[in-house]
């Protein structure tokens, strides 16, 4: 497993860089629609069954046809290169490699988690209590076990459920927020692409009429 | 009478023209003009007669506990051996003498000033500010510590600015009232000093059978005057501390009752309407110096020399001002020269210690001042506004109640038959004896009667008599009834009062004396000044008062009957001077402007130009920080998202790997 | 086996994720790739999240993620949204033309 898991991380991290440095914007969206199919692939890995169907349907399926649709309709052209001495670019550059760094050797170290976890993930639990791989009572012919990947005590009554009742019981309120956003951006969507008058012109001048427009309904 | 009762009868006097000058400042243009002649009216009638009360106590208390301290509050106290000051009263006969005098006349002027200003807009705000002075005047009368009395003292002042400067609007009654205040500072700076002076070098003086309070060393550190008064002694006889003191008092005395050499702000004072001159510049401010000086009597018993300055600078000054009056052609220049004449005579008085009679002097000086003024007033009013006595003419068949007032008034400022004869000559007859070199300046006394009945007269005679020599004068008529009773009363005071007063009539003690003499023979004071004889007096009286007709007689025989001709009279070389000199205010203002207005003004130009742009380079160093740092961050402001996204990206960037080595990275 | 020794890679692929998709923020001028470089961003953090799940025996990591992934759908509709206005006004879509935000 450990070795599938390497090789989806490796594929991910190569398609990511086809997504920043594609010249053309329709190769970005592909390299991000194939980063978002692995990532789930990943997510499958990991155990969370429910996450890796929700990361296909909303983002591969959704978002990501969406990004396909915007780039076909506006047809931009293609950007120059940035310069080698671009600050911004540097700037970048440091990013990656300092953060990155840092990020792996702090993980290397234990610095991002509890540093008394010497022995397997099973008993390094941050405030929850669970013995070793054996006391979970888990075992590889569990049936909730997916490609028979190691099974966390977590997801012994299955992954939705587990995750359907921290989110109907403990994150309840954050989960109605989040529904009432969602609504906030259908409208907001619905108003800002609205046509005001027959035919939407390409005219350069029309700046300000833009700012007038979205100004006059509201007061 | 006791203290509770006089702080409540003290306080009823402060606090009614008070309410009344609050009243008529904040409601008074928003209820209009009839409440504010009410109201400010009304304010001081009811002063009026809180004040009769406080008469008839006094007339009626034992003798020898006629005067009452009562502590209204105590507004101060920083502790023994420091300064406490308690707002405090002093009620007794000569604070209930000027009292009468403030409320009294005051309240006939403010009747007066109904009348007299019904065409002015700004009525609410004169009756405020009259109320107030009238508010001030009895804070500093009845002050009994010096804190307050100095607070009274620069209220007046304040209250003479704002009248004086009423008609705002114009040019010259603002630069009078700008002179007239910037005069008064320096007295007040003066009296100040006094204060300090005082307050340190008070120590305890034991005449015996006086209780001794010591504090701190020996030192009293009290600005209470009945304390002051009483442990003056310590002080010394004709030391230099005392000297000093007495000095400056002085100067402060002659800085409100413009004498010389503070006394050019009194004419150009009559920019402001006719009542305020009356009031403020006839009958009460300008006797507040008088008023100090024999207040502090203790003090100038124990300073001879300072007394007798006061008394020379008193007399050289009613010379003076009588000399001017001669040729002025405005008819309130003439009386606001008669009245500083009148007041030297006052001052030198009590200069020669003859408090009583200088207060006597006071009392019908105000009745037939302000007299002459309102009725001075009631003829401009007549002939539109003119003020110029050579445009007039002829009023007294046209107005003859105001005429026959005006006449009373000229009398009794010559002296003869009304008030001034006696008050004038009782003050003379002092300086038979008193004063330095005695009978020197009794002979000078006797010659500014000579030169009053001279102005007087000529003033009547020009304004009143004759034929009406402009448009103006033909068509005057007599003023309304709210603007001729006071009038009416004033003059019927001026004829009555000195017979009534001077009962006996005789040339020894009479009634005034009788009044105010326990005051000024309080234990701790110096000796009174010493009374002629029966028989000197009567013979002094006599040469006084044919002074007095003396010119009167040469002033009807010009300016009456015309058939004296004083242009010829001093045609000579050398006397032909003298006409000038007085027309022109023996030049003190054109002396005054070159020696001291010219330099100020040359070192203020210069100080700004060197100054003014230190100062700005340090503040426009200020902002100029400001500004350049402000530019400096706002170049950060490029509006391109990338730009900020950069920002951000360099901060986690530091902010990642300052966390992650703060948690032990390298482990 | 699924093990300690692979967390750390995890770790740093979402972190290397994560850095590209600023990069990509920083470095492209056509407003489209940055905001597919914001979503690179946004999926960075949810394989850190589920990464964290998966590894520390807690189902929170998951809510968490897919609380992200909603609101990453709801910006990206209204972000496109502008985008398309942007567009139909005859702007460039270039980000450094759009800088009304200036001083």
């Amino acid at each position: 497993m450990n070795a599938l898991l390497a090789a989806l991380l490796i594929l991910v991290a190569i398609s990511a860089l086809g997504v920043v440095f594609s010249r053309q914007t329709i190769y970005s969206a592909l390299s991000l629609v194939l980063t978002v199919g692995l990532l789930a692939v990943i997510f499958l890995v990991l155990n969370a069954q429910f996450l890796f169907v929700v990361q296909l349907i909303v983002y591969a399926g959704a978002v990501m046809v969406l990004f396909v649709f915007i780039i076909a309709l506006l047809d931009p052209a293609s950007e120059e290169r940035p310069r080698l001495t671009d600050p911004r670019l540097i700037l970048g550059v440091l990013a990656v490699a300092g953060i990155c760094t840092a990020v792996f050797i702090a993980a290397r170290n234990g610095v991002t988690y509890d540093t008394s976890c010497t022995t397997q993930a099973a008993t390094c639990m941050h405030g929850y209590t669970v013995g070793s791989l054996a006391s979970t009572g888990v075992s590889g012919a569990d049936p909730y076990n997916t490609f028979g990947f190691p099974q966390n005590a977590v997801n012994r009554a299955g992954n939705v459920q587990t995750v359907a009742n921290q989110l109907f019981h403990t994150y309840v309120l954050p989960f109605e927020i989040t529904s009432l956003l969602l609504l906030v951006a259908a409208i907001g969507a619905v108003y800002l692409t609205r046509r005001t008058h027959t035919g939407v012109r390409r005219d350069p001048r029309a700046a300000e009429r833009w700012a007038d427009e979205l100004t006059e309904g509201i007061d | 009478m006791s203290t509770s009762t006089a702080a409540l009868l003290a306080g009823l006097v402060l606090l009614f023209p008070l309410a009344g000058s609050a009243l008529c400042g904040l409601l008074g243009p928003v209820l209009g003009r009839r409440f504010v002649n009410l109201a400010g009216t009304l304010s001081i009638a009811g002063a009026f007669a809180v004040t009769l009360v406080i008469f008839v106590e006094v007339l009626g208390a034992a003798a020898g506990h006629q005067s009452v301290t009562a502590t209204l509050w105590n507004w101060l106290n920083l502790g023994s051996g420091n300064l406490n000051v308690s707002v405090s009263v002093t009620v007794d006969q000569l604070s209930v003498l000027m009292l009468l005098v403030i409320t009294g006349v005051g309240l006939l002027i403010h009747v007066y000033s109904v009348g007299y200003m019904e065409h002015d807009d700004g009525v609410a705000r004169f009756f405020s500010y009259m109320n107030f002075f009238i508010f001030s005047m009895a804070l500093l009368v009845l002050a009994a510590n010096l804190v307050i009395l100095i607070i009274g003292w620069a209220a007046v002042a304040l209250s003479s600015y704002l009248l004086i400067g009423f008609w705002y609007e114009r040019r010259s009654a603002v630069l009078a009232a700008r002179k007239a205040m910037i005069t008064q500072v320096i007295g007040d700076v003066a009296l100040v000093i006094a204060a300090f002076l005082l307050f340190v070098n008070l120590t305890p003086a034991c005449p015996p059978g006086v209780h001794c309070a010591v504090i701190r060393s020996g030192h009293l550190y009290t600005l209470s005057l009945p304390q002051i008064f009483a442990h003056a002694g310590s002080l010394g006889t004709g030391t230099p501390l005392i000297t000093l003191i007495c000095i400056l008092l002085a100067i402060a005395a002659f800085a409100k009752s413009a004498q010389f050499p503070l006394h050019t702000w009194l004419p150009d004072a009559m920019e402001g309407p006719t009542p305020v001159s009356a009031l403020i510049h006839a009958a009460t401010m300008v006797t507040a110096g008088v008023y100090l000086i024999a207040r502090f009597h203790a003090l100038f018993d124990l300073a001879p020399i300072a007394a007798g300055m006061v008394a020379c600078v008193g007399m050289g000054t009613a010379v003076m001002a009588g000399f001017i009056a001669l040729t002025q052609q405005d008819i309130k220049r003439v009386i606001a020269y008669s009245t500083m004449s009148q007041i030297g005579l006052m001052i030198f008085a009590v200069g020669i210690g003859a408090y009583a009679a200088g207060m006597y002097q006071f009392l019908l000086h105000a009745f037939f001042k302000a007299l002459l003024f309102l009725a001075a007033g009631n003829v401009i009013h007549a002939v539109h506004d003119e003020q110029d006595i050579r445009e007039m003419g002829g009023i007294d068949a046209r107005m003859r109640v105001t005429a026959w007032s005006f006449l009373v008034g000229s009398l009794a400022l010559a002296g003869f038959l009304f008030a001034g004869m006696f008050s004038k000559e009782d003050l003379l007859g002092f300086g038979l004896l008193n004063g330095p070199g005695a009978p020197a300046l009794y002979i000078v006394g006797i010659a500014v009667n000579v030169l009053t009945g001279l102005y007087a007269f000529r003033l009547y005679g020009t304004t009143f008599r004759g034929e009406p020599r402009s448009e103006a004068a033909r068509n005057a008529h007599e003023a309304r009834a709210v603007m001729l009773w006071p009038v009416v009363i004033l003059a019927g005071l001026s004829a009555v009062a000195g017979w009534a007063l001077q009962w006996p009539v005789s040339f020894g003690p009479h009634l005034i004396n009788a009044f105010l003499n326990p005051v000024f023979t309080a234990p701790g004071s110096g000796p009174l000044a010493k009374a002629p004889g029966t028989w000197p007096g009567v013979i002094g009286f006599l040469i006084g008062v044919t002074c007095s007709l003396i010119g009167i007689g040469v002033a009807i025989r010009i300016w009456w009957r015309r058939d004296l001709d004083p242009s010829r009279l001093l045609a000579r070389p050398g006397l032909r001077l003298l006409p000038r000199l007085s027309f022109n205010k023996l030049y003190f203002d054109e002396i005054y402007d070159a020696l001291l207005v010219r330099p100020t003004r040359a070192v203020a130009r210069a100080l700004r130009r060197v100054g003014e742009p230190v100062m700005d380079s340090w503040i426009k160093g200020v902002s100029g920080v400001a500004t350049d740092f402000s530019s400096a961050f706002r170049s950060a402001q490029t509006g391109l998202i990338r730009d900020y996204a950069s920002y951000m990206v360099l901060f986690v960037i530091i902010f990642t790997v300052a966390v992650m080595v703060a948690a032990g990275l390298t482990r | 086996m699924l093990s300690q020794a692979m967390f750390p890679w995890i770790l740093l692929t979402a972190a290397f994720l994560f850095t590209l998709g600023a990069l990509g923020v920083l470095i492209r001028r056509n407003p489209l790739v940055v905001f597919m470089s914001i979503e690179l961003m946004l999926n960075a953090v949810n394989l850190a999240l589920v990464g964290y799940s998966s590894f520390l025996n807690s189902e929170e990591g998951q809510v968490f993620a897919f609380m992200v992934i909603v609101v990453a759908a709801a910006e990206v509709v209204v972000g496109l949204g502008l985008l398309t206005r942007v567009f139909s006004i005859g702007r460039e879509l270039d980000v450094d033309d759009l800088d009304e935000m200036k001083r």
